[in-house]
C-alpha cells in the first residue's frame, strides 16, 4: 500500500469520526478549567482513550493523561500533544460565569485533534504498515496564569513546576518519547490555513512584595514609606530600561499590581505586582531580568522600602526543528494548497513547548479557523472542520510519514536533532532559576 | 558731647546729598554683574571708594573680598556693615552680560550703593568724635550658592575651601575682628511698607550629582538615572513636614555627548532647604537615596559629591529692635514691617553661617519689582532701596557705638551664639562628603 492510501485512509477515519470529534471540542469548549484545574476536561478524554480501547494513565501532573498506540514493530515513540486547559476570560461568550474560565486560546481544538489524529493511527491498517508508538498526552497548563494558585499547589507538594509539560518532563512522561507535536489554533489573517512557525519567546515570572509602612496619609505621611509609590517607581524603572533592551531579542516586560493599598487613608504598606520578563534567548531573558530586578530594588531604595521578589521559573524558548517541520510542511501543502500555507519566523509569546523544545525535536505549527484576538473576548473557533479535521489530518500524515518505511524518516530527524539539553541539564536548569530575595536598603 | 539725634541727623543729610554717587555706583555695578568670586571689577571698584576716603582696608579676602575700616575716636566694638559682591546667573535679563550672563537679578549692586553710603554718612569728624568703636564696610563675595561644579574646581586648586563668600571669610578669620554684623536686602513691592524686619530663612545643603553610562557601549542610562530620579524624588515629597519648610530643587547643569551625540555622563546641581537643621539632613538622606536608586535602576556610575549649604538665619531680636526703632524713626510706623519670627521665606543666605556666631541682623528695602531671580526683577526706586537702607544702618551705629557704646556692649552682652568659630568651621567641614557606586548596588 503506497503511503498516499494510508494517508487517504487516514483522513477517511478523521471524517468518519468528524461528528464525534466536534462533539468532544463542543463539550470542552463549554466546559472551560485553567491549568491543573481541568477536572472535568480530564474525563472527556479518558473516556475517549476508552472507547479507543487503548491503555492509559491520567491524574499526571494533577490532570493530564497519557495513552498509547503500539505498532507491531518497534520503533521511535511520538507524542502528539493536546492542551487541556482554558484561559480566564469573563467577558469571553463562552466564559463560565462562576470562574470566568474560556477558551480564549482554542485549546479546546487541540484535544479534538489530537483524538482525532489518534483514532486514525489506531486501525489495523497501520498496525501494519507504521512502527513505534504514538502517544497521545493531554496535557493540563499551558497558559501560565493563576500564579498565585498554582505557587500555593507547589508550597503543597502538587506540582513543582508552574506549567504542565515541565511537570510532564519532570515526572519522566517525556523520558521514552523521541519525538513530540502539536498544533495550536491562529486568528491571524497573514498566517492562513496552516502556518510554518519558527521560534518563540521564553519567560520567567516574578512575584514581587513591596513592603512599607502604614500611616495616617492625611494626618501624617511622614511616618509612613508608601509601598505604591516604590511600585511606580520600579515600573517607571523598568520602562526607563526599555530602550536597552535589543529588537532582535524581543523582550516582553508587562507587569501588573495585583494589590495596591488597603484605603485611600491609609499610606500603602503592602503592594504586590506580578511580571513576565520573556525573550527569545535565555541570555536574552536573565539580561532583562537583571534590569528588572534592579530596576524593583530602586523603586524600593527610592522612598526607603522593603521589597521581596521571587522568581519563578517559566517557559523556555521555543525552536523547532527544521527537518521535522519539512516533512509537515509537505503535507500542509498537499492538504491546504501551498497558497493556504503562511509563515512566520517569530512569536513574542511564550509556551511550555518551548521546554519540550529544548530536549527533544519537536514542531509547533498553526491552523487557521479562528477570529479575534488571542487571549481575548473575541477568540473563537469559527471553522471547526479546519480547526480540527484539516489540523488532525496534518498531523497523522506526517507520522505516517515518520513511522512508515521502518521509521526510516523519524530516525533521520532524531539522529539530525542536536537538543540544546539533556532532560537532568533541563531540571538542574529550571531550579537555578528559582530565587527568592528580599532586599533593603 | 552731641546729642544722638543730631548725629544721626547729620549722617543722614550727608547721605542725601552724596545720592546721586551711591545710584553711580549701583548702576556701575549694575552694567558688570560678576558672578560669585568672580566680582574682580566690583571688588576694584570699591577699593576705589577706599581708597578715594583714606579708609584702610584688606583686598583679596576669599579671593574677591575686601574689607575696609572706619574707625570712631574711641576704641569699641566693631560693627560690619556688609555689602554682597556677586550677581546671579538670568540669561534673559534686562542687564545681563551677552557673555557670561550674569546679571544683578537679586539687588546686590544697591547693596555695594548702601555700604559706601554708610561711609559716606559716618565718615565725618563730628560723628567719629563721638563713637566708641569701628565699622568695617565688608564687601563679601558669592552670596549666591550658584556654579558648583566650577567653585568645585577652586576649592580643588586651592583657591576656596568653603564655596560661598561669607562661609570662607568666617573660616580665613575674616569675622574675628567683626563683633556685630548687618546688612540690608532688597525687596519688591510689600503695600505700604517700605522696610521690613524680622522672619527667617532656610538653611540648606547642596550636591553635585554625576551619572556615568556604565561602559562606552551603554548609552542614555546617565540620563534616564537623571530623570528617574528627579522623578523619585517628587514621590518623597509626602514624607516633608509643613512646617520644616523643604524645598527641593535643582538644574541639569551639564550634560556630556559621545561621539554619536549619545549622553555618556549628566551632572546635576541639586539643593535640600529647610527651617531646622535636623530636618535638612534627615531629608538630604532622602535625596541621596533617589540619586542612588537612579542609579540602581539603570546600572549607572553615581558620584555625589556633597556640599556645605547655609545655615538657617535668625536676626538677632535686640539688634532687630534697634533697627527697627530707626527705620521707624526715619520712614514713620505705617511704612516699617515688622515681620513674626516664625515666618520663614523660604530662601537661603550664608547671612545664616554668620547668625549662628555673631549677632545679625538681615532686614530687607523695597524698591524692587518683579519676582527675584527672574528676568524681571529690577530695582525701580533707589531711594527706597540704597538711601534708605544707609540712611537707617549708619542711625543704627550711631545707636550702637555712641554712648560708650552701651547699646553694641547689650546686644554682646545678651547674644549667645549657637556655635563658636570653631565648632562652625568643623560642622560644615563635616558636611562635605563624596559618595560613588557603579550603580549596581
Amino acid at each position: 500500500m503506497p503511503l498516499t492510501e494510508l494517508k487517504s485512509n487516514a483522513f477517511q477515519t478523521i471524517d468518519s469520526v468528524s461528528e464525534k470529534i466536534l462533539t468532544i471540542c463542543s463539550t470542552i469548549l463549554d466546559n472551560p478549567e485553567p491549568g491543573f484545574r481541568e477536572h472535568k476536561t480530564s474525563r472527556t478524554v479518558n473516556e475517549a482513550f476508552s472507547s479507543m480501547e487503548i491503555p492509559f494513565k491520567t491524574g499526571l501532573a494533577l490532570t493530564g493523561s497519557r495513552a498509547e498506540i503500539t505498532f507491531k514493530k518497534p520503533g521511535p515513540t511520538i507524542a502528539l500533544i493536546g492542551e487541556l486547559d482554558s484561559l480566564i476570560v469573563k467577558d469571553h461568550p463562552f466564559a463560565n460565569f462562576k470562574t470566568g474560565a474560556a477558551h480564549a486560546c482554542g485549546h479546546h481544538c487541540q484535544i479534538g485533534m489530537m483524538l482525532a489524529a489518534g483514532m486514525a493511527l489506531n486501525t489495523p491498517e497501520m498496525q501494519d504498515k507504521l512502527c513505534g508508538r504514538v502517544i497521545l498526552m493531554a496535557v493540563p497548563a499551558e497558559e501560565y496564569i493563576e500564579i498565585e494558585y498554582r505557587d500555593t499547589l507547589r508550597t503543597l507538594g502538587k506540582i513543582e513546576f508552574l506549567g504542565g509539560k515541565p511537570e510532564f518532563i519532570r515526572i519522566g512522561e517525556f523520558d521514552d518519547v523521541d519525538i513530540s507535536m502539536m498544533m495550536h489554533t491562529t486568528s491571524v489573517p497573514e498566517e492562513k490555513q496552516i502556518c510554518i512557525s519558527g521560534t518563540n519567546n521564553g519567560t520567567v515570572a516574578k512575584r514581587i512584595t513591596f513592603i512599607g509602612r502604614g500611616a495616617h496619609a492625611g494626618g501624617s505621611p511622614h511616618l509612613g514609606i508608601n509601598a505604591l509609590n516604590a511600585a511606580s517607581l520600579a515600573l517607571s524603572a523598568i520602562h526607563y530600561n526599555r530602550e536597552t533592551f535589543k529588537d532582535s531579542d524581543t523582550i516582553r516586560v508587562h507587569p501588573i499590581i495585583t494589590k495596591g493599598g488597603e484605603a485611600v487613608s491609609a499610606v500603602p504598606s503592602e503592594v504586590t505586582m506580578e511580571t513576565f520578563i520573556r525573550g527569545k534567548t535565555m541570555n536574552a531573558i536573565m539580561d532583562a531580568n537583571r534590569k528588572v530586578d534592579r530596576a524593583l530594588r530602586a523603586g524600593a531604595l527610592a522612598v526607603g522600602a522593603e521589597v521581596n521578589i521571587k522568581t519563578i521559573p517559566g517557559y523556555m524558548p521555543l525552536n523547532q526543528d527544521i527537518n521535522l517541520m519539512d516533512i509537515f510542511k509537505i503535507n500542509a501543502n498537499s492538504l491546504v494548497g501551498e497558497s493556504n500555507v503562511g509563515n512566520r519566523y517569530h512569536g513574542t509569546g511564550s509556551t511550555d513547548m518551548g521546554d519540550v523544545s529544548q530536549i527533544m525535536p519537536i514542531i509547533h505549527p498553526y491552523v487557521g479557523g479562528a477570529t479575534g484576538i488571542g487571549h481575548g473576548a473575541n477568540y473563537v473557533i469559527e471553522d471547526y472542520q479546519l480547526s480540527v479535521l484539516t489540523a488532525a489530518k496534518s498531523l497523522s500524515a506526517t507520522i505516517i510519514d515518520l513511522l512508515s518505511d521502518n521509521a526510516n524518516l523519524a530516525n533521520q530527524v532524531i539522529a539530525k536533532h542536536r537538543p540544546a539539553m539533556k532532560i537532568a541539564e533541563y531540571l538542574s536548569f529550571m531550579r537555578s532559576l528559582n530565587s527568592n530575595e528580599t532586599y533593603k536598603d | 558731647m552731641t546729642d544722638v539725634s543730631d548725629l544721626k541727623s547729620l549722617a543722614c543729610q550727608q547721605i542725601e546729598s552724596k545720592k546721586s554717587e551711591l545710584f553711580d555706583i549701583a548702576n556701575t555695578v549694575l552694567d558688570n554683574p560678576e558672578v560669585g568670586f568672580n566680582e574682580h571689577a566690583t571688588s576694584s571698584l570699591v577699593r576705589s571708594y577706599f581708597t578715594k576716603m583714606n579708609i584702610p582696608y584688606k583686598n583679596n579676602l576669599a579671593v574677591t573680598g575686601i574689607k575696609g575700616k572706619l574707625s570712631g575716636l574711641h576704641p569699641g566694638p566693631n560693627i560690619g556693615v556688609l555689602g554682597e559682591l556677586d550677581s546671579l546667573v538670568v540669561s534673559d535679563h534686562p542687564n545681563t552680560n551677552i557673555n557670561t550672563h550674569a546679571a544683578h537679578a537679586c539687588g546686590h549692586n544697591c547693596q555695594i550703593g548702601m555700604m559706601i553710603g554708610v561711609l559716606f554718612g559716618l565718615n565725618h569728624p563730628e560723628i567719629l568724635r563721638n563713637l566708641h568703636g569701628s565699622i568695617s564696610p565688608f564687601a563679601v563675595p558669592a552670596e549666591e550658592f550658584i556654579d558648583i561644579p566650577e567653585r568645585l574646581k577652586m576649592k580643588e586648586n586651592g583657591l576656596i575651601e568653603f564655596l560661598s563668600g561669607k562661609q570662607e571669610l568666617i573660616k580665613l578669620g575674616e569675622f574675628d575682628d567683626i563683633d556685630i554684623a548687618f546688612m540690608c536686602h532688597t525687596a519688591s513691592g510689600s503695600g505700604p511698607h517700605v522696610f521690613a524686619l524680622g522672619g527667617s530663612s532656610t538653611g540648606h545643603i547642596s550636591k553635585y550629582v554625576q551619572f556615568l553610562a556604565p561602559s562606552s557601549t551603554q548609552y542614555n542610562t546617565a540620563l534616564n538615572s537623571a530623570v528617574f530620579s528627579m522623578n523619585a524624588i517628587q514621590y518623597n515629597r509626602e514624607l516633608f513636614k509643613n512646617d520644616d519648610v523643604v524645598r527641593t530643587h535643582g538644574i541639569i547643569s551639564d550634560t556630556q555627548l559621545n561621539e554619536n551625540q549619545q549622553t555618556s555622563a549628566i551632572g546635576l546641581e541639586w539643593r535640600l532647604r529647610g527651617a531646622h537643621l535636623s530636618s535638612i539632613e534627615e531629608n538630604a538622606n532622602i535625596i541621596d537615596r533617589c540619586f542612588r536608586a537612579g542609579a540602581l535602576a539603570m546600572g549607572s556610575k553615581l558620584n555625589i559629591t556633597t556640599v556645605p549649604g547655609y545655615l538657617p538665619m535668625s536676626n538677632d531680636a535686640e539688634l532687630q529692635n534697634i533697627f527697627s526703632n530707626n527705620a521707624t524713626q526715619l520712614l514713620g510706623q505705617g511704612k516699617v514691617l515688622n515681620i513674626s519670627n516664625s515666618v520663614n521665606s523660604g530662601g537661603s543666605t550664608d547671612m545664616g553661617d554668620l547668625s549662628y556666631l555673631m549677632p545679625t541682623c538681615h532686614p530687607y528695602c523695597t524698591g524692587a519689582t518683579g519676582t527675584g531671580h527672574s528676568k524681571d526683577y529690577l530695582i525701580t526706586n533707589y531711594d527706597t532701596a540704597i538711601v534708605n537702607p544707609a540712611k537707617i544702618m549708619s542711625m543704627v551705629i550711631i545707636d550702637l557705638l555712641a554712648n560708650n557704646n552701651a547699646l553694641a556692649k547689650r546686644v554682646i552682652t545678651k547674644f549667645s551664639p549657637k556655635m563658636n568659630k570653631k565648632e562652625y568651621i568643623s560642622f560644615q567641614r563635616g558636611r562635605f562628603n563624596d559618595y560613588s557606586s557603579n550603580g549596581e548596588n
